[in-house]
Protein backbone atom coordinates (compact mmCIF):
# COMPACT_ATOMS: atom_id res chain seq x y z
CA UNK A 1 0.00 0.00 0.00
CA UNK A 2 1.15 3.66 -0.95
CA UNK A 3 0.01 7.13 -0.10
CA UNK A 4 2.09 10.29 -1.28
CA UNK A 5 5.26 7.81 -2.44
CA UNK A 6 5.92 6.82 0.79
CA UNK A 7 6.12 2.41 1.30
CA UNK A 8 5.88 1.32 5.04
CA UNK A 9 8.18 -1.05 6.37
CA UNK A 10 7.64 -3.46 9.70
CA UNK A 11 11.50 -2.49 11.12
CA UNK A 12 10.83 -3.74 14.67
CA UNK A 13 9.31 -6.55 16.05
CA UNK A 14 9.25 -7.93 19.68
CA UNK A 15 7.23 -10.12 22.31
CA UNK A 16 7.43 -10.93 25.98
CA UNK A 17 10.13 -12.59 27.56
CA UNK A 18 8.11 -15.74 27.48
CA UNK A 19 4.43 -16.63 26.19
CA UNK A 20 2.64 -18.71 28.57
CA UNK A 21 -0.82 -19.89 30.67
CA UNK A 22 0.63 -18.15 33.83
CA UNK A 23 3.76 -16.04 33.67
CA UNK A 24 3.41 -14.41 37.19
CA UNK A 25 3.54 -10.82 35.45
CA UNK A 26 1.28 -7.97 34.56
CA UNK A 27 0.01 -6.89 31.00
CA UNK A 28 1.91 -3.49 31.64
CA UNK A 29 5.23 -5.41 32.22
CA UNK A 30 4.30 -7.72 29.25
CA UNK A 31 3.86 -5.28 26.84
CA UNK A 32 7.04 -3.14 28.28
CA UNK A 33 9.27 -6.67 27.51
CA UNK A 34 7.47 -6.71 24.19
CA UNK A 35 8.10 -3.13 23.05
CA UNK A 36 11.64 -2.41 24.50
CA UNK A 37 12.26 -5.75 22.87
CA UNK A 38 10.97 -4.29 19.43
CA UNK A 39 12.74 -1.22 20.02
CA UNK A 40 15.81 -2.98 20.49
CA UNK A 41 15.30 -4.99 17.57
CA UNK A 42 15.88 -2.40 15.39
CA UNK A 43 17.75 0.01 17.38
CA UNK A 44 15.08 3.00 17.50
CA UNK A 45 14.79 4.72 21.03
CA UNK A 46 11.85 5.69 22.92
CA UNK A 47 12.24 9.09 21.62
CA UNK A 48 11.96 8.24 17.89
CA UNK A 49 8.12 6.87 18.92
CA UNK A 50 5.65 9.14 18.23
CA UNK A 51 2.84 6.88 17.18
CA UNK A 52 1.17 4.27 18.96
CA UNK A 53 -1.88 1.64 18.93
CA UNK A 54 -3.40 -0.75 20.37
CA UNK A 55 -6.26 -3.28 20.27
CA UNK A 56 -5.94 -5.12 23.71
CA UNK A 57 -7.11 -2.44 26.25
CA UNK A 58 -7.74 -2.96 29.83
CA UNK A 59 -8.28 -4.87 32.59
CA UNK A 60 -6.51 -7.78 30.36
CA UNK A 61 -4.55 -5.68 28.11
CA UNK A 62 -3.64 -1.94 28.70
CA UNK A 63 -5.27 1.23 27.36
CA UNK A 64 -3.01 3.39 25.29
CA UNK A 65 -2.48 6.60 27.75
CA UNK A 66 -1.48 3.81 29.96
CA UNK A 67 1.05 2.45 28.07
CA UNK A 68 2.83 6.10 26.59
CA UNK A 69 2.60 7.77 30.89
CA UNK A 70 3.83 4.87 31.59
CA UNK A 71 6.50 4.28 29.22
CA UNK A 72 7.49 7.67 29.01
CA UNK A 73 6.18 8.14 25.57
CA UNK A 74 5.51 11.16 23.59
CA UNK A 75 3.13 10.11 20.87
CA UNK A 76 1.22 12.80 18.31
CA UNK A 77 -0.98 9.55 17.00
CA UNK A 78 -2.64 7.39 19.50
CA UNK A 79 -5.29 4.38 18.53
CA UNK A 80 -6.72 2.15 19.76
CA UNK A 81 -9.56 -0.47 19.18
CA UNK A 82 -11.68 -3.12 20.77
CA UNK A 83 -10.54 -5.65 22.47
CA UNK A 84 -10.98 -8.54 20.39
CA UNK A 85 -8.30 -10.07 17.96
CA UNK A 86 -10.16 -9.12 14.67
CA UNK A 87 -7.89 -5.61 14.39
CA UNK A 88 -4.36 -6.65 13.36
CA UNK A 89 -4.88 -6.15 9.66
CA UNK A 90 -6.74 -2.69 11.01
CA UNK A 91 -4.04 -1.67 13.06
CA UNK A 92 -1.29 -1.85 10.85
CA UNK A 93 -3.30 -0.38 7.90
CA UNK A 94 -3.82 2.11 10.11
CA UNK A 95 -0.72 2.85 11.20
CA UNK A 96 0.73 2.46 8.00
CA UNK A 97 -1.43 5.28 6.54
CA UNK A 98 -0.90 7.42 9.14
CA UNK A 99 3.11 7.50 8.68
CA UNK A 100 2.18 8.23 4.99
CA UNK A 101 0.08 11.26 5.73
CA UNK A 102 2.41 12.54 7.99
CA UNK A 103 0.67 11.95 11.37
CA UNK A 104 3.34 10.00 12.81
CA UNK A 105 7.09 8.77 11.69
CA UNK A 106 7.27 5.93 14.17
CA UNK A 107 3.92 4.18 15.60
CA UNK A 108 4.45 1.07 18.06
CA UNK A 109 1.61 -1.38 17.72
CA UNK A 110 1.57 -3.39 21.35
CA UNK A 111 -1.01 -5.64 22.51
CA UNK A 112 -0.97 -8.01 25.58
CA UNK A 113 -3.43 -11.06 26.39
CA UNK A 114 -3.80 -12.29 29.84
CA UNK A 115 -6.06 -15.17 30.74
CA UNK A 116 -8.48 -15.74 33.55
CA UNK A 117 -6.02 -19.11 34.84
CA UNK A 118 -3.07 -16.65 34.53
CA UNK A 119 -2.04 -12.72 35.45
CA UNK A 120 -5.86 -11.97 34.45
CA UNK A 121 -7.09 -13.53 37.65
CA UNK A 122 -5.29 -10.87 40.54
CA UNK A 123 -7.10 -7.74 38.35
CA UNK A 124 -10.85 -7.31 38.85
CA UNK A 125 -13.75 -6.73 36.89
CA UNK A 126 -12.91 -8.72 33.84
CA UNK A 127 -15.74 -9.28 31.41
CA UNK A 128 -14.62 -13.09 31.58
CA UNK A 129 -17.92 -14.73 31.34
CA UNK A 130 -18.25 -13.98 27.88
CA UNK A 131 -21.83 -13.30 27.98
CA UNK A 132 -21.55 -9.58 27.46
CA UNK A 133 -21.98 -9.06 23.81
CA UNK A 134 -23.97 -12.35 23.77
CA UNK A 135 -26.59 -10.75 25.21
CA UNK A 136 -26.77 -8.13 22.61
CA UNK A 137 -29.75 -7.81 20.45
CA UNK A 138 -27.77 -9.44 17.71
CA UNK A 139 -25.93 -11.87 20.02
CA UNK A 140 -22.07 -11.96 19.78
CA UNK A 141 -19.94 -11.36 16.34
CA UNK A 142 -18.81 -14.86 16.64
CA UNK A 143 -22.54 -16.33 16.80
CA UNK A 144 -22.52 -16.73 20.32
CA UNK A 145 -26.88 -16.39 22.12
CA UNK A 146 -25.85 -16.13 25.58
CA UNK A 147 -29.35 -16.72 25.88
CA UNK A 148 -29.00 -20.06 24.81
CA UNK A 149 -26.61 -21.88 25.88
CA UNK A 150 -23.87 -20.68 23.16
CA UNK A 151 -22.13 -18.64 25.64
CA UNK A 152 -18.68 -18.69 24.42
CA UNK A 153 -16.74 -18.27 21.04
CA UNK A 154 -16.21 -21.47 21.01
CA UNK A 155 -19.39 -23.23 21.35
CA UNK A 156 -20.80 -20.25 18.87
CA UNK A 157 -18.00 -21.45 16.22
CA UNK A 158 -18.98 -25.39 17.05
CA UNK A 159 -22.34 -24.65 15.42
CA UNK A 160 -20.03 -22.99 12.36
CA UNK A 161 -17.86 -26.60 11.93
CA UNK A 162 -21.52 -28.70 12.83
CA UNK A 163 -23.15 -27.00 9.69
CA UNK A 164 -19.78 -26.81 7.11
CA UNK A 165 -19.18 -30.72 8.74
CA UNK A 166 -22.36 -32.00 7.87
CA UNK A 167 -22.79 -29.74 4.36
CA UNK A 168 -19.21 -31.15 2.83
CA UNK A 169 -19.31 -34.54 4.58
CA UNK A 170 -16.18 -33.87 6.63
CA UNK A 171 -15.19 -35.65 9.83
CA UNK A 172 -13.43 -35.62 12.92
CA UNK A 173 -10.26 -36.56 11.59
CA UNK A 174 -10.13 -33.75 8.84
CA UNK A 175 -10.69 -31.25 11.90
CA UNK A 176 -7.87 -32.92 14.00
CA UNK A 177 -5.42 -32.64 11.15
CA UNK A 178 -5.31 -28.84 11.10
CA UNK A 179 -4.53 -29.00 15.34
CA UNK A 180 -1.88 -31.67 14.83
CA UNK A 181 -0.58 -29.90 11.87
CA UNK A 182 -0.02 -26.67 13.75
CA UNK A 183 1.68 -28.21 16.73
CA UNK A 184 3.76 -29.82 14.07
CA UNK A 185 4.93 -26.42 13.53
CA UNK A 186 5.07 -25.39 16.81
CA UNK A 187 7.63 -28.07 17.88
CA UNK A 188 10.07 -26.29 16.02
CA UNK A 189 9.06 -22.84 17.44
CA UNK A 190 11.07 -22.23 20.93
CA UNK A 191 8.51 -19.45 21.91
CA UNK A 192 5.77 -21.80 21.42
CA UNK A 193 3.61 -23.01 24.44
CA UNK A 194 2.83 -26.55 23.33
CA UNK A 195 5.69 -26.89 21.97
CA UNK A 196 6.83 -30.01 24.25
CA UNK A 197 3.17 -31.58 23.82
CA UNK A 198 2.92 -34.02 20.68
CA UNK A 199 -0.77 -34.29 19.28
CA UNK A 200 -1.83 -37.32 17.09
CA UNK A 201 -5.01 -38.49 15.54
CA UNK A 202 -5.33 -40.87 18.46
CA UNK A 203 -4.45 -39.04 21.37
CA UNK A 204 -7.20 -36.02 19.64
CA UNK A 205 -9.91 -38.46 19.21
CA UNK A 206 -9.66 -39.30 22.67
CA UNK A 207 -9.73 -35.42 23.87
CA UNK A 208 -13.68 -35.38 25.29
CA UNK A 209 -16.24 -33.01 23.15
CA UNK A 210 -16.60 -30.07 24.15
CA UNK A 211 -19.30 -28.39 22.01
CA UNK A 212 -20.84 -29.98 18.90
CA UNK A 213 -17.50 -31.43 16.99
CA UNK A 214 -14.81 -29.78 19.05
CA UNK A 215 -12.47 -31.00 21.46
CA UNK A 216 -10.02 -29.36 23.39
CA UNK A 217 -7.87 -28.91 20.48
CA UNK A 218 -9.79 -27.41 18.14
CA UNK A 219 -9.54 -24.12 21.29
CA UNK A 220 -7.18 -21.66 20.58
CA UNK A 221 -5.37 -20.95 24.08
CA UNK A 222 -6.25 -18.98 26.55
CA UNK A 223 -2.81 -17.67 27.87
CA UNK A 224 -0.17 -14.90 29.12
CA UNK A 225 2.36 -12.48 26.61
CA UNK A 226 2.77 -9.57 24.69
CA UNK A 227 3.56 -8.62 21.02
CA UNK A 228 4.69 -5.23 19.61
CA UNK A 229 5.47 -4.19 15.74
CA UNK A 230 6.98 -1.34 14.91
CA UNK A 231 6.39 0.70 11.77
CA UNK A 232 8.10 3.27 9.66
CA UNK A 233 8.61 5.03 6.46
CA UNK A 234 10.73 2.97 4.14
CA UNK A 235 13.76 5.67 3.58
CA UNK A 236 13.20 5.72 7.41
CA UNK A 237 14.22 1.87 7.53
CA UNK A 238 17.06 1.86 5.37
CA UNK A 239 18.88 3.64 8.19
CA UNK A 240 18.15 0.86 10.68
CA UNK A 241 19.97 -2.52 11.74
CA UNK A 242 16.68 -4.61 10.57
CA UNK A 243 15.89 -5.56 7.04
CA UNK A 244 12.76 -4.08 7.01
CA UNK A 245 9.43 -5.42 5.97
CA UNK A 246 7.46 -4.21 3.55
CA UNK A 247 3.56 -3.70 4.03
CA UNK A 248 3.00 -3.99 0.71
CA UNK A 249 -0.64 -4.57 0.76
CA UNK A 250 -4.08 -4.46 2.64
CA UNK A 251 -7.40 -5.63 2.60
CA UNK A 252 -10.18 -4.84 5.53
CA UNK A 253 -12.41 -6.94 7.17
CA UNK A 254 -15.75 -7.27 5.08
CA UNK A 255 -18.98 -6.39 7.35
CA UNK A 256 -22.43 -7.22 5.86
CA UNK A 257 -25.17 -9.65 7.47
CA UNK A 258 -22.81 -12.41 5.34
CA UNK A 259 -20.14 -11.98 7.76
CA UNK A 260 -21.77 -11.21 11.05
CA UNK A 261 -20.36 -14.70 12.53
CA UNK A 262 -17.04 -14.35 12.66
CA UNK A 263 -15.89 -17.44 12.51
CA UNK A 264 -17.71 -18.48 9.26
CA UNK A 265 -17.64 -17.14 5.80
CA UNK A 266 -19.98 -15.83 3.28
CA UNK A 267 -22.14 -18.41 1.80
CA UNK A 268 -22.36 -21.03 4.35
CA UNK A 269 -25.78 -20.06 5.75
CA UNK A 270 -24.80 -19.60 9.93
CA UNK A 271 -26.33 -16.58 11.71
CA UNK A 272 -28.38 -14.62 9.22
CA UNK A 273 -26.33 -15.27 6.42
CA UNK A 274 -27.76 -16.64 3.58
CA UNK A 275 -27.13 -20.25 2.40
CA UNK A 276 -25.46 -20.03 -0.86
CA UNK A 277 -22.40 -21.50 -3.09
CA UNK A 278 -19.55 -20.02 -2.43
CA UNK A 279 -18.87 -16.80 -4.26
CA UNK A 280 -15.68 -15.98 -5.82
CA UNK A 281 -14.60 -12.69 -4.03
CA UNK A 282 -12.19 -10.29 -5.44
CA UNK A 283 -9.12 -9.98 -2.91
CA UNK A 284 -7.56 -6.33 -4.12
CA UNK A 285 -4.66 -6.84 -1.48
CA UNK A 286 -2.60 -8.82 -4.30
CA UNK A 287 -2.89 -6.28 -6.62
CA UNK A 288 -2.04 -3.30 -4.18
CA UNK A 289 1.00 -5.81 -3.45
CA UNK A 290 1.88 -6.63 -7.01
CA UNK A 291 1.81 -10.04 -6.27
CA UNK A 292 -0.95 -12.80 -7.33
CA UNK A 293 -1.86 -15.80 -4.25
CA UNK A 294 0.58 -18.26 -6.09
CA UNK A 295 3.08 -15.91 -5.12
CA UNK A 296 2.90 -16.55 -1.29
CA UNK A 297 5.25 -18.41 0.42
CA UNK A 298 3.55 -19.02 3.51
CA UNK A 299 -0.04 -18.60 4.62
CA UNK A 300 -1.08 -17.11 8.21
CA UNK A 301 -4.60 -17.63 9.44
CA UNK A 302 -6.51 -16.34 11.99
CA UNK A 303 -7.17 -19.60 13.93
CA UNK A 304 -8.53 -19.22 17.21
CA UNK A 305 -10.45 -22.50 16.03
CA UNK A 306 -9.37 -25.09 13.97
CA UNK A 307 -12.60 -24.31 11.35
CA UNK A 308 -11.36 -20.91 10.99
CA UNK A 309 -8.49 -22.43 8.30
CA UNK A 310 -11.36 -24.29 6.28
CA UNK A 311 -13.03 -20.79 6.08
CA UNK A 312 -10.19 -18.74 5.29
CA UNK A 313 -8.70 -21.74 2.63
CA UNK A 314 -12.25 -21.60 0.65
CA UNK A 315 -12.98 -17.50 1.15
CA UNK A 316 -9.24 -16.55 -0.06
CA UNK A 317 -9.32 -19.30 -3.18
CA UNK A 318 -6.64 -21.53 -1.78
CA UNK A 319 -9.11 -24.36 -2.92
CA UNK A 320 -12.79 -24.80 -3.52
CA UNK A 321 -15.82 -24.89 -2.03
CA UNK A 322 -15.88 -27.56 0.52
CA UNK A 323 -12.49 -28.73 -0.50
CA UNK A 324 -10.59 -27.50 2.29
CA UNK A 325 -10.30 -30.78 4.70
CA UNK A 326 -9.33 -32.78 1.50
CA UNK A 327 -6.40 -29.68 0.58
CA UNK A 328 -4.91 -30.07 4.20
CA UNK A 329 -5.06 -33.87 4.40
CA UNK A 330 -2.76 -33.88 0.78
CA UNK A 331 -1.16 -30.53 1.01
CA UNK A 332 -0.13 -30.67 4.81
CA UNK A 333 0.68 -27.35 7.21
CA UNK A 334 4.18 -27.81 7.58
CA UNK A 335 7.08 -25.95 7.12
CA UNK A 336 7.81 -28.33 3.51
CA UNK A 337 4.10 -28.33 2.34
CA UNK A 338 4.10 -26.37 -0.96
CA UNK A 339 2.32 -23.43 1.45
CA UNK A 340 3.13 -23.69 4.96
CA UNK A 341 0.47 -22.60 6.76
CA UNK A 342 1.15 -21.28 10.67
CA UNK A 343 4.27 -22.15 10.65
CA UNK A 344 4.50 -20.34 14.11
CA UNK A 345 2.21 -22.83 15.38
CA UNK A 346 -0.66 -20.24 15.42
CA UNK A 347 -3.07 -19.43 18.09
CA UNK A 348 -3.97 -23.15 18.44
CA UNK A 349 -0.15 -23.87 19.80
CA UNK A 350 1.89 -21.08 20.08
CA UNK A 351 -0.47 -18.94 21.65
CA UNK A 352 -3.47 -16.51 21.39
CA UNK A 353 -1.50 -13.06 21.09
CA UNK A 354 -5.02 -11.68 18.86
CA UNK A 355 -2.53 -12.84 15.22
CA UNK A 356 -0.12 -10.24 16.20
CA UNK A 357 2.33 -13.21 16.99
CA UNK A 358 1.69 -14.63 13.11
CA UNK A 359 2.61 -10.86 11.99
CA UNK A 360 5.83 -10.75 14.13
CA UNK A 361 6.38 -14.68 12.87
CA UNK A 362 6.14 -12.97 9.18
CA UNK A 363 8.48 -10.49 9.81
CA UNK A 364 11.14 -13.18 11.03
CA UNK A 365 10.90 -15.37 8.48
CA UNK A 366 10.88 -12.38 5.48
CA UNK A 367 14.11 -11.67 7.13
CA UNK A 368 15.41 -15.32 7.34
CA UNK A 369 15.59 -15.49 11.37
CA UNK A 370 13.15 -18.68 11.50
CA UNK A 371 16.13 -21.22 11.76
CA UNK A 372 14.76 -25.17 11.48
CA UNK A 373 11.33 -23.84 10.82
CA UNK A 374 12.60 -21.12 8.13
CA UNK A 375 10.37 -21.14 4.74
CA UNK A 376 13.20 -21.32 2.17
CA UNK A 377 13.56 -18.38 0.19
CA UNK A 378 10.27 -16.51 1.74
CA UNK A 379 9.87 -13.49 -0.11
CA UNK A 380 6.08 -13.16 -0.09
CA UNK A 381 3.46 -13.91 3.17
CA UNK A 382 0.11 -13.34 3.70
CA UNK A 383 -1.55 -13.11 6.62
CA UNK A 384 -5.64 -13.53 5.90
CA UNK A 385 -8.70 -14.10 8.74
CA UNK A 386 -11.82 -16.07 7.80
CA UNK A 387 -13.93 -12.33 7.97
CA UNK A 388 -11.74 -11.14 4.94
CA UNK A 389 -9.46 -9.12 6.06
CA UNK A 390 -5.95 -9.37 4.82
CA UNK A 391 -2.27 -8.16 4.92
CA UNK A 392 0.66 -8.71 2.63
CA UNK A 393 4.17 -8.76 3.95
CA UNK A 394 7.53 -8.75 1.45
CA UNK A 395 10.69 -9.16 1.69
CA UNK B 1 -50.88 -18.95 13.96
CA UNK B 2 -50.83 -21.44 16.92
CA UNK B 3 -49.47 -20.82 20.25
CA UNK B 4 -46.15 -21.71 21.80
CA UNK B 5 -46.01 -24.63 24.20
CA UNK B 6 -44.18 -23.76 27.57
CA UNK B 7 -41.43 -26.56 28.24
CA UNK B 8 -39.87 -25.71 31.39
CA UNK B 9 -38.29 -22.52 32.90
CA UNK B 10 -35.44 -20.71 31.95
CA UNK B 11 -32.41 -21.05 34.02
CA UNK B 12 -29.20 -19.10 31.91
CA UNK B 13 -28.82 -15.30 32.19
CA UNK B 14 -31.78 -13.31 32.12
CA UNK B 15 -32.36 -11.76 28.70
CA UNK B 16 -31.35 -8.27 28.12
CA UNK B 17 -34.93 -6.92 26.98
CA UNK B 18 -35.34 -2.75 26.68
CA UNK B 19 -38.40 -1.42 25.46
CA UNK B 20 -38.00 -1.69 21.81
CA UNK B 21 -37.36 -5.29 22.06
CA UNK B 22 -40.17 -5.96 24.50
CA UNK B 23 -42.51 -6.97 22.49
CA UNK B 24 -40.61 -10.34 21.56
CA UNK B 25 -39.86 -11.61 25.00
CA UNK B 26 -43.26 -10.62 26.28
CA UNK B 27 -45.09 -12.19 23.17
CA UNK B 28 -43.07 -15.12 24.47
CA UNK B 29 -44.47 -15.37 27.61
CA UNK B 30 -47.92 -14.96 26.07
CA UNK B 31 -46.87 -17.99 23.92
CA UNK B 32 -46.75 -15.72 20.99
CA UNK B 33 -43.95 -15.55 18.39
CA UNK B 34 -43.55 -12.20 17.28
CA UNK B 35 -41.13 -10.53 15.10
CA UNK B 36 -41.01 -7.25 13.33
CA UNK B 37 -42.50 -7.19 10.22
CA UNK B 38 -41.47 -3.96 7.76
CA UNK B 39 -44.25 -2.62 7.01
CA UNK B 40 -43.68 -0.60 3.28
CA UNK B 41 -41.59 -4.05 2.11
CA UNK B 42 -43.33 -7.08 4.50
CA UNK B 43 -39.72 -8.33 5.31
CA UNK B 44 -39.88 -10.29 8.51
CA UNK B 45 -36.22 -9.35 10.07
CA UNK B 46 -34.10 -11.10 12.44
CA UNK B 47 -31.97 -9.97 14.60
CA UNK B 48 -34.52 -7.42 16.37
CA UNK B 49 -33.63 -3.81 15.29
CA UNK B 50 -35.44 -0.72 14.60
CA UNK B 51 -34.90 -0.84 11.36
CA UNK B 52 -35.63 -2.88 7.93
CA UNK B 53 -32.22 -4.11 7.01
CA UNK B 54 -33.82 -5.22 3.36
CA UNK B 55 -35.35 -1.26 2.33
CA UNK B 56 -34.43 0.74 5.70
CA UNK B 57 -37.36 1.91 6.97
CA UNK B 58 -38.06 2.26 10.37
CA UNK B 59 -42.25 1.53 9.61
CA UNK B 60 -42.94 -1.89 11.18
CA UNK B 61 -45.30 -4.02 13.28
CA UNK B 62 -44.74 -6.55 15.28
CA UNK B 63 -46.22 -9.98 13.64
CA UNK B 64 -47.56 -13.58 14.70
CA UNK B 65 -45.18 -15.85 12.96
CA UNK B 66 -45.49 -19.40 11.68
CA UNK B 67 -43.55 -21.82 14.45
CA UNK B 68 -42.37 -24.29 11.98
CA UNK B 69 -38.96 -24.70 11.56
CA UNK B 70 -35.94 -26.77 10.55
CA UNK B 71 -32.53 -27.44 11.91
CA UNK B 72 -29.76 -25.57 10.47
CA UNK B 73 -27.31 -26.85 12.85
CA UNK B 74 -27.49 -27.94 16.19
CA UNK B 75 -24.34 -29.04 18.56
CA UNK B 76 -24.37 -30.19 22.30
CA UNK B 77 -22.39 -28.22 24.45
CA UNK B 78 -21.25 -30.32 27.23
CA UNK B 79 -18.46 -27.90 28.81
CA UNK B 80 -20.01 -24.64 29.63
CA UNK B 81 -17.26 -22.18 30.28
CA UNK B 82 -18.81 -18.75 29.97
CA UNK B 83 -21.64 -18.03 31.95
CA UNK B 84 -21.42 -20.30 35.62
CA UNK B 85 -24.95 -19.71 35.24
CA UNK B 86 -25.22 -22.66 32.56
CA UNK B 87 -22.51 -24.77 33.81
CA UNK B 88 -24.98 -27.01 35.88
CA UNK B 89 -27.28 -27.04 32.89
CA UNK B 90 -25.19 -29.03 30.45
CA UNK B 91 -24.95 -30.92 28.48
CA UNK B 92 -27.42 -29.14 26.41
CA UNK B 93 -28.60 -28.65 22.43
CA UNK B 94 -28.31 -25.15 21.41
CA UNK B 95 -29.00 -25.15 17.51
CA UNK B 96 -29.83 -22.53 14.65
CA UNK B 97 -33.44 -23.03 13.14
CA UNK B 98 -34.42 -22.32 9.95
CA UNK B 99 -38.51 -20.59 10.08
CA UNK B 100 -40.47 -22.39 7.52
CA UNK B 101 -42.27 -19.20 6.11
CA UNK B 102 -40.77 -16.13 8.08
CA UNK B 103 -37.72 -16.36 5.76
CA UNK B 104 -35.50 -15.77 9.25
CA UNK B 105 -33.03 -18.33 10.80
CA UNK B 106 -33.72 -17.90 14.76
CA UNK B 107 -31.27 -19.34 17.74
CA UNK B 108 -32.51 -21.49 20.35
CA UNK B 109 -31.99 -24.35 22.71
CA UNK B 110 -33.48 -27.78 21.37
CA UNK B 111 -35.60 -29.83 24.36
CA UNK B 112 -34.23 -33.30 23.27
CA UNK B 113 -31.37 -36.23 24.22
CA UNK B 114 -27.84 -34.44 24.37
CA UNK B 115 -26.69 -37.72 22.97
CA UNK B 116 -28.43 -37.19 19.75
CA UNK B 117 -28.40 -33.65 18.42
CA UNK B 118 -30.91 -33.58 15.66
CA UNK B 119 -28.94 -33.44 12.17
CA UNK B 120 -29.54 -30.17 9.55
CA UNK B 121 -33.03 -30.78 8.46
CA UNK B 122 -34.76 -31.96 11.42
CA UNK B 123 -38.07 -30.46 11.52
CA UNK B 124 -38.95 -28.37 14.97
CA UNK B 125 -41.80 -26.49 16.63
CA UNK B 126 -40.90 -23.51 18.41
CA UNK B 127 -41.74 -23.26 22.53
CA UNK B 128 -40.84 -21.26 25.16
CA UNK B 129 -39.36 -21.52 28.54
CA UNK B 130 -40.79 -19.21 30.82
CA UNK B 131 -38.38 -16.67 32.63
CA UNK B 132 -38.44 -13.83 35.10
CA UNK B 133 -40.40 -10.44 34.72
CA UNK B 134 -43.08 -12.04 32.65
CA UNK B 135 -40.61 -13.03 29.52
CA UNK B 136 -40.20 -16.16 27.87
CA UNK B 137 -36.88 -17.78 25.86
CA UNK B 138 -37.84 -18.80 22.67
CA UNK B 139 -36.87 -22.86 22.46
CA UNK B 140 -38.02 -25.20 20.20
CA UNK B 141 -38.76 -29.25 20.18
CA UNK B 142 -38.75 -32.38 17.89
CA UNK B 143 -41.92 -32.29 15.61
CA UNK B 144 -42.55 -36.19 16.53
CA UNK B 145 -42.96 -35.13 20.45
CA UNK B 146 -44.55 -31.82 20.13
CA UNK B 147 -48.09 -31.76 21.47
CA UNK B 148 -49.14 -29.22 18.72
CA UNK B 149 -48.03 -28.83 15.02
CA UNK B 150 -48.32 -25.38 13.19
ZN1 LIG C 1 -38.33 -3.10 4.46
Amino acid sequence: MRLGGTDVCVVGVGTSEQFGFDLGRSPMRLQAEAFTAALADCGLDRADVDGFATAHGSPTGVDYEEFTAVMGLDCRYVDQAWAHGRWSTGLVAHASLAIMAGLADVVAIANTVTNGRGYARHLGGLGGHGTVEGLRDTGGGHGEWSVHGVDTPGAATSLVAQRYMERYGAASEDLARIGIGFRENARLNPMAILRDKPLTQESYLREPVISGPFRRCDYSLANDGATCLVLAAADRAADLRTHGVRVAGAQSIRSNRDSYVLFSRPGLGVGFADETPLRPEHHPVYEMAGVGRDDVDGLYVYDSFSSNVWMTLERFGFCGEGEAPGWIASHGLGVGAALPVNTNGGLLSEGHFGGYNHLVEMVRQLRGECGPRQIAGAEVLQWTTPWGDSLIFTR
Amino acid sequence: MSRLRQVGDHRGPAPVVHPETEPFWRGLAEGRLRLQRCTPCGTVRFPLGPVCWRCGSFDHEWTDVATAGTVSAAVTVRRATGDPLWAGEVPLVSAQIDMDSAGVRLPGRILCDPDTPPPHGTPVDAAYLAAADGYGVLCFVLRESSQEGS
